[in-house]
């Protein structure tokens, strides 16, 4: 997979441990809880997946196979969203 | 084809912002849109479609020019004026770090409070409710904000105070027939009752929601900046967007948020908003 990236579009805005990713054109926001402002923070200084897993294997209380799985989704969705793109 | 040039609007006269208005009966046929505002970084033009693309508009934020085409079909001048007049308005002060919000704004004792709220939720009928007991208005529902060093100044748009006939109906004493389509009524106010802009003191934003009986709670920030970007918020330039919501995001964060559950029983507010005073100044 080519390197991710937020896409030019999307202010992040951070409250405490939870954030919003706002489409600066079509007015459309996102709600992030935690552990999403977590990765997406990772994600936003060009950590790749293999090491966000590690960081949440090392945060959060979470067997490997399921914070993996629950990643893959994450950035899935992410990407069909248009939030973030690869470079 | 109407050319009318408008300066010096509402309260804002620092910075004074002056601008074009073209109005055209539609003479052409504009393109479907998925989006009811769309800004094209080829021209920095910025369209807004309204009413099934009844209304269009272009505002051109170099040379402060709106160009607007509008059907017959729309009748409303409260609707032309909303659309051609204060939205562009508020899109060529963005520049100048003034950002539209639609709430109401009241003062008391040196200390304000905005009170965000979609039409026909009560912020007229707040406001009004709140003069009768002492409280001076800056705007029932359009208001710019700008930050300054250490505050916020916060300053009246340019719409005149209306209220639906059952606001006028509580408030006879200050309502006079205004349009025989709508009942709406315009709202003169004694002169003591209201101010042009605030500078400094702001304490508060809450955001009005209809109720049985009036109570409030206090909202997280980030609670309160999903409401203020459902009220406030118009995605445009988006230099201009990304500045708004960082100041909103600083709103959020310097005043204190609140959700007013709104039961138009006024003693009893009085009470809750004597209550949240006292809740955010204590120290």
């Amino acid at each position: 997979m080519r390197p991710l990236k937020p896409a030019p579009d999307i202010e992040w805005q951070v409250f405490e441990e939870e954030s919003l990713l706002i489409n600066v054109r079509s007015g459309v926001f996102f709600r992030l809880n935690r552990v999403g402002t977590f990765i997406w923070r990772l994600l936003s200084e060009g950590a790749t997946p293999a090491a966000i897993l590690e960081e949440l294997l090392s945060h959060f209380a979470v067997e490997r196979p399921e914070a993996a799985a629950d990643l893959d989704r994450f950035i899935a969705s992410l990407l069909d969203e248009g939030l973030l793109i690869q470079e | 084809m109407l050319q009318r040039e408008y300066g010096n609007v509402g309260a804002l006269r620092n910075p004074r912002v002056t601008f074009t208005i073209t109005i055209h009966q539609r003479t052409r046929s504009f393109p479907a849109s998925p989006q009811p505002y769309h800004f094209d970084p080829a021209s920095g033009i910025l369209r807004l479609i309204w009413l099934d693309g009844a209304i269009n508009v272009e505002v051109d934020y170099t040379a402060r020019h709106v160009e607007a085409w509008i059907t017959r079909s729309v009748q409303t001048s409260a609707a032309i004026a909303n659309w051609v007049i204060t939205i562009p308005l508020s899109e060529l002060l963005r520049p100048f770090d003034y950002h539209f919000i639609h709430a109401a704004g009241l003062v008391r004792e040196g200390r304000g409070i905005l009170f965000g709220g979609r039409s026909g939720q009560g912020k007229t009928t707040l406001a009004l409710g709140l003069i009768e007991q002492g409280w001076t208005l800056i705007s029932d529902d359009d208001l710019f904000i700008t930050p300054t060093p250490d505050d916020w100044r916060v300053v009246s748009g340019p719409e005149p105070v209306k209220a639906t006939p059952q606001t006028a109906a509580r408030f006879p004493q200050w309502c006079r027939p205004l349009s025989a389509a709508t009942g709406k009524q315009r709202v003169s106010l004694p002169p003591a009752c209201r101010i042009a802009e605030l500078n400094g003191g702001l304490i508060a934003v809450g955001f009005i929601t209809p109720a049985e009986r009036t109570r409030w709670r206090r909202l997280t920030p980030r609670a309160a900046y999903e409401r203020l970007l459902n009220l406030a918020w118009l995605p445009a330039h988006p230099d201009y967007s990304r500045r708004t919501l960082a100041v909103l995001h600083r709103l959020v964060h310097t005043l204190t948020p609140f959700e007013l559950h709104f039961g138009l029983d006024f003693a009893d507010l009085s009470n809750q908003l004597a209550a949240i005073i006292g809740e955010i100044t204590r120290p």
